[in-house]
């Protein structure tokens, strides 16, 4: 036969099973849509101009690479749920004596088509709305736009080139199963799906597993007091949630409704007694879809919670990214006249004071303190969940920084350590074999850093004069340190927002014709850099939980569709039986109802036991306003409730529509309410034309 | 005298396509009555509209004209919610492809109809034990459906059909997808209900199943064309007086 004959047939039984291709298509062009927009944005040169370009490209460039990953999955994930129909009918076209290579035919153009089909709207939709998410990225980054190339065919090769693998792996999965299973169990594979599966004892231990494993997560990410291990210990947590969830659903739940049809005054009720009979058989035969639905549903909440929050909460971050109004630091002590020069300088120039400028010479690195010996030493540094370090400074710019009086006679030091540290009270400590006498022993908690946010462990050694610093590292060098003394000061100046960041701009200028000035940073620049990150995670953390809304929609239309046409000759029964219409409703209403929502409370389960760790998370961007971020995330909470509760709705009306139509309802019940006949009748029709 | 049980008067039944442009009838004036305890069988060729009739009755379908009167209250003019109560009251139904509910077990099965009807668990468990031992599926009740053989379903099916004690018992050929002795032990358990008072209708195209019956209805064409009566007669008699009369209409 002509290929153009198997082009024909894949293409009518897209058209016959339209119902399940259109929810797949959407999801597709959504897919390819967010996908091109990502690579779009990624590879135009417009974004250069942005601050914090390198660190940008990176995050998007992750992202691009984290929907490939994730719609290699999930596409893997609907078809499995879709072939499970389709091998019925590939059964069928083998039954009638089609050969493998005849259905490797009709499976590679139904492929070709869904993959043409979603690419090519994909990308349309891609191009008329490039300019639109561009234009209003750069709006969130609150940088100067400057859109311009409409079209560069790099983001669609790679969008499309991208699709085709995956659609590729996918067709060679479905025609090795086809090829692999007989043509009997083909045929069968609805019908086993429909069975009740029962309770086994095997399901109930792994059940109560489940409920282990969660709560252990709960516990582990509760646990860790280091910040940077929180994103990796979210992502290890919600890889033990779907696991976890997926056996509490399949036996737990399960468990409960079991326990509800023993409970006799519950379930001989009209009202409960098809409906838990029914869930029953139909949470344990869609527990991994619940799963999947629980997972994307937690993922969604602490995704765009946690990204919302951020950009909503950039200007908390950026005024509390230090207590000064800037920093400056010169890797050259001797060039500290020239920077104050400059800060000065730059307030005169937009009309405001400089309030204070605390300066500081100092010697740091890091070290580990032994904290029973007294020894400051460099073995096992990394010993410590958070590096610990020295800074050695000299006493004039203490007293002048904190207004204190202190003196200090030779080779007498005062010691500040770090406030989360235990420490005793020493007479002496050894500094890398240099004895100090402590004369004055404080904790950081009295002279706190002029970060918000705790990178390290901070101790500081304050000297009597330069010479004692001079002395201190040149000892230090003649044991191999390769450290040079430093300059840091810290500015405070009056005026508005715009002053301060007038005078960031001038000094930012200033600034970067002293080579030996290796950093500054401003609350101002914060804001701006904040700004463009945060727009970035925003963007990246809403179009990621689109698309997770996406396949939930998707897994949700999918199955009340695959049930409800399961149904359909169960609820023929039931009205023949006498049950109105009004009953099967109510019935189907608690069912989907009680089906479907169990992973949305699991979901704010998990999110209410990530709530620590997300704050974690926000505290390493320097959000440190837990009460904002509540607010943020149970608003949150409350939208992808209502819209659940809409997707819930619609396709509650799916599955209403498909099991109670007009012509298989009483009155008129039809005399072919079994979806399989029609089928079946469909394909012999089909083979005829 | 018994009371009038069913009472069809002038049943008229036309099919039409979604346009209207073709018409098909299939009742062309149908009437008849049974009255309580008796067991009628209705006969027929395919296409000669005994499964529409027994529809009608059963209110699964409506009539294009006339009246179906059961336990003298007219159901062709009742509102959808009052069918409903009708027939989860008065009716009974067995069919050939079972109907049985798979994500139920045997009993919920059976129960079903009078936890519609809020019963409490102490009747229900009364009634469902005392059909589960005359239909002899005691044992299956905790099992599902699928875990049973077909026999076994269309017991469970009579069960289902008369826990709620209906006025009448409707069968739509209800030995079709049953051997023949699966199908000997069914009629057998129709008419010892029948023996204990149950009305009973049914469609068949089993003379043997037929035999069991007091009353034999032949349709033809939409139309009844004749009637016999068992009267005196055993099964085994009855079933050659139908024989014989079939062979003599094909003759």
């Amino acid at each position: 036969m002509k290929q153009s004959f198997w082009a024909k047939i894949a293409f009518k039984n897209i058209i016959e099973n339209k119902n399940f291709y259109i929810a797949n298509l959407v999801v597709d062009v959504f897919t390819v849509t967010a996908f091109y927009l990502f690579t779009y944005m990624t590879l135009n040169p417009g974004l250069k101009a942005a601050p914090g370009y390198g660190t940008l490209i990176v995050i998007l460039a992750l992202g691009c690479v984290f929907v490939a990953l994730i719609t290699l999955f999930f596409k893997m994930y609907t078809n499995r749920i879709l072939s499970k129909r389709r091998n019925r009918e590939m059964g069928l076209y083998a039954a009638w004596g089609l050969e493998y290579k005849n259905i490797d035919s009709i499976l590679f153009y139904e492929t070709l088509y869904i993959y043409l089909a979603g690419s090519l709207l994909g990308l349309m939709i891609g191009f008329v709305f490039q300019k639109l998410v561009y234009n209003g990225l750069f709006t969130l980054m609150k940088c100067n736009k400057d859109y311009s190339a409409g079209f560069s065919l790099t983001p669609v090769w790679i969008t499309m080139s991208v699709f085709i693998v995956i659609d590729i792996v996918i067709l060679v999965s479905n025609m090795r199963k086809i090829r692999k299973n007989k043509v009997i169990s083909l045929l069968k594979e609805e019908d086993e799906a429909a069975l009740v599966k029962k309770l086994s004892l095997l399901d109930v231990i792994k059940g109560l597993f489940g409920l282990v494993l969660i709560i252990g997560a709960y516990y582990y990410i509760n646990s860790s007091v280091d910040l940077r291990e929180s994103i990796e210990m979210i992502m290890v947590a919600i890889g033990v949630f779907f696991v976890g969830s997926f056996f509490v659903i399949s036996g737990v739940v399960v468990m409960i409704e079991m326990l509800l049809k023993k409970t006799d005054k519950i379930y001989y009720k009209s009202t409960f007694f098809s409906t838990i009979a029914k869930l029953i058989s139909r949470t344990k035969n869609n527990a991994m879809s619940l799963s999947v639905i629980n997972i994307l549903f937690t993922c969604v909440i602490i995704g765009a919670s946690t990204t919302i929050s951020l950009y909503l909460g950039t200007q908390r971050q950026a005024s509390e990214a230090f207590k000064a109004d800037g920093i400056v630091k010169s890797g050259n002590f001797e060039d500290r006249a020239l920077s104050k020069e400059a800060i000065y300088d730059a307030a005169r120039g937009v009309g405001v004071t400089v309030e204070k400028c605390n300066e500081n010479v100092l010697l740091g690195f890091q070290t580990l303190f032994d904290i029973e010996k007294g020894v400051y030493q460099y073995e096992g540094i990394e010993a410590k969940d958070l590096p610990e370090v020295i800074e050695i400074r000299l006493l004039d710019d203490f007293n002048k920084q904190w207004n204190e009086n202190f003196t200090l006679n030779d080779g007498e030091i005062l010691l500040v350590t770090d406030e989360d540290l235990e420490f005793k009270d020493y007479e002496t400590i050894d500094f890398y074999g240099e004895k100090l006498n402590v004369k004055h022993h404080f904790d950081t908690a009295k002279y706190p850093g002029v970060d918000n946010i705790k990178y390290a462990y901070e101790n500081f050694i304050i000297v009597q004069d330069f010479d004692a610093l001079s002395d201190l590292h040149e000892k230090l060098k003649a044991i191999g340190f390769t450290r040079e003394l430093s300059f840091w000061c810290e500015y405070y100046i009056s005026g508005t927002k715009d002053d301060k960041i007038k005078v960031d701009a001038i000094l930012g200028d200033t600034l970067s014709k002293i080579p030996t000035v290796d950093y500054f940073d401003s609350n101002a620049t914060q804001l701006r850099t904040r700004y463009a990150r945060n727009a970035i995670f925003l963007f990246l953390g809403c179009f990621i939980s689109l698309i997770f809304i996406m396949y939930m929609v998707f897994i949700m239309y999918y199955k009340q569709i695959e049930e409800a046409t399961d149904d359909a000759p169960n609820v023929v029964i039931m009205q023949k039986i006498g049950m109105y219409d009004a009953e099967i409703k109510r019935s189907i209403f608690a069912e989907n109802g009680l089906m479907f929502f169990v992973p949305v409370v699991m979901a704010f389960c998990h999110v209410a036991a990530c709530f620590g760790m997300m704050s974690d998370i926000m505290k390493l961007f320097m959000l440190t306003d837990i009460a904002f971020m509540k607010l943020c995330v149970v608003l949150f909470c409350l939208f992808i409730l209502l819209v659940y509760v809409l997707m819930y709705y619609g396709a509650y009306r799916v599955y209403i529509n498909i099991v109670l139509q007009k012509e298989t309802a009483p009155h008129h019940i039809s005399r072919h309410a079994d979806p399989k006949k029609a089928q079946l009748a469909k394909l012999t029709k089909l083979r005829k034309g | 005298m018994s009371e009038k049980m069913l009472e069809l008067k002038d049943l008229h039944k036309t099919y039409c396509t979604k346009k209207g442009a073709v018409q098909y009838e299939a009742l062309k004036g149908i009437s008849f009555d049974a009255f309580e305890g008796d067991f009628i069988a209705i006969m027929g060729e395919s296409g000669s509209g005994k499964t529409t009739t027994l529809n009608i009755i059963a209110s699964l379908d409506t009539a294009t004209e006339g009246n179906v009167i059961i336990g003298g209250t007219d159901i062709s003019k009742m509102e959808n919610k009052e069918i409903c109560r009708f027939r989860r009251e008065k009716l009974g139904f067995v069919f050939q492809d079972f109907n049985l509910l798979n994500y139920f077990t045997v009993k919920d099965n059976i129960a079903f109809p009078m936890v519609l009807l809020n019963k409490s668990k102490n009747e229900i468990d009364e009634r469902v034990n005392e059909l589960a031992e005359r239909t002899n599926i005691t044992g299956l009740l905790n099992k599902y459906p699928y875990e049973i053989s077909g026999g076994e379903k269309q017991r469970t099916a009579v069960a289902r059909a008369l826990v709620c004690r209906p006025a009448l018992l409707l069968a739509d050929e209800p030995t079709g997808a049953l051997d023949s002795k699966n199908s000997d032990q069914l009629m057998d358990l129709f008419k010892t209900f029948n023996d204990l008072g149950q009305t009973i209708i049914m469609v068949t195209h089993s003379i043997k199943s037929a035999s069991k019956a007091k009353k034999v209805l032949f349709l033809k064409d939409g139309v009844i064309g004749a009637t016999l009566d068992k009267e005196t007669a055993d099964d085994e008699e009855f079933e050659n007086v139908i024989a014989n009369f079939l062979y003599n209409v094909r003759k």
